[in-house]
């Protein structure tokens, strides 16, 4: 779900960066996914396409890899033919977006998803 | 010996933190400015003279390759290395003719971003192996663009036709064919290409050399 590896070089090891990065990150996800919904809601696949393109470059930047090859996928599909289901294209992302949020919280109180 | 001055170009908050920590971790780099479009990066660029500017391709406004063309006519001395996360040969050829000293992906190692800052402020060029791959195939292929390559004679006849501003109907006129059978080539070189309108069309015949943009 997460390269934590990939955080730690971002943020150099710096653990307030790190927090300060995850929590940045999260409230990206959280606002790209009320977003999205919204795009769906208005059939609107370039404005779809637009927020799974920034929240891909975000995650990728950071090491969010999970939820960066969703946002791959999402915006392959909304620049495609049809706009992608708009049920099942929300359920997925809060899927990823509460995997994110489970495993960063472990990482945040030292758990096993902090492999330091 | 002076730092390496760089702006950061990204209109994700996230993104340019991560590059600016990425950065700060290389000695002898200072980031100097950041910008959230493409607009607001030719302002920075143009007043505080960085010696290099990690931008992304797809900003609001005036897009990466548009502000790569741009500071490589009117401000040479700022070269320009192109954030991406996808390494598509039609990118990374667009960002070399706009005049990209380097282009890099978004999860580029820290130890591959100081070969390309290196590379490019010692004015030479860092290209991301996938990047450098779509080059090096570009010009075994002897420059032809690959997806150009994948259409028929007929159906790059009508790409151009249509980039020159002609509708199905001429098209269908002037290849004496039916308005339904140019009507179907239409349709497939764009699925082909994957296009999906008129504009996109235009601009990719522009950028392979099919049409001159002044006609």
């Amino acid at each position: 779900v997460f390269r934590f590896e990939r955080l730690r070089e971002v943020a150099r090891g710096d653990v307030a960066s790190e927090r300060w990065l995850l929590a940045a990150l999260l409230a990206d996800a959280a606002a790209s996914l009320e977003e999205v919904g919204a795009a769906l809601g208005a059939s609107a696949a370039a404005r779809v396409a637009a927020l799974a393109h920034g929240l891909h470059g975000a995650c990728l930047t950071v090491g969010a890899d999970s939820l960066a090859a969703f946002c791959h996928d999402l915006e392959r599909a909304a620049r495609g033919p049809g706009l992608p289901d708009a049920c099942q294209t929300l359920n997925a992302f809060r899927r990823e977006y509460d995997a994110l949020r489970a495993v960063v919280a472990d990482y945040l109180l030292g758990g096993e998803a902090a492999p330091r | 010996m002076s730092p390496i001055r760089v702006l950061i170009a990204d209109d994700h908050a996230l993104v340019r933190a991560g590059f600016r920590g990425l950065l700060l971790g290389i000695e002898g780099v200072e980031v100097v400015a950041e910008a959230s479009d493409g607009q607001e990066a030719w302002e920075r660029i143009a007043a505080a003279r960085p010696g290099l500017a990690l931008v992304d391709i797809s900003m609001p406004g005036l897009n990466g390759i548009e502000l790569t063309a741009r500071v490589a006519a009117e401000q040479p001395a700022t070269r320009v290395i192109i954030l991406s996360m996808h390494a598509t040969e039609d990118y990374v050829l667009r960002a070399v003719r706009a005049g990209a000293a380097g282009y890099l992906l978004k999860d580029a190692r820290p130890v591959e971003l100081e070969w390309a800052i290196r590379a490019v402020d010692r004015g030479e060029t860092y290209f991301s192996p996938a990047a450098a791959t779509h080059l090096a195939n570009h010009f075994r292929r002897g420059g032809v663009n690959s997806r150009l390559e994948s259409l028929t004679p007929r159906q790059r006849e009508i790409l151009q036709l249509i980039a020159e501003g002609h509708s199905t109907k001429e098209i269908a006129r002037l290849l004496k064919v039916s308005v339904k059978t140019a009507e179907a080539h239409r349709t497939q070189l764009m699925m082909r290409l994957d296009l999906h309108d008129v504009a996109a069309v235009v601009r990719y015949a522009i950028q392979v050399g099919l049409v001159d943009p002044a006609s």
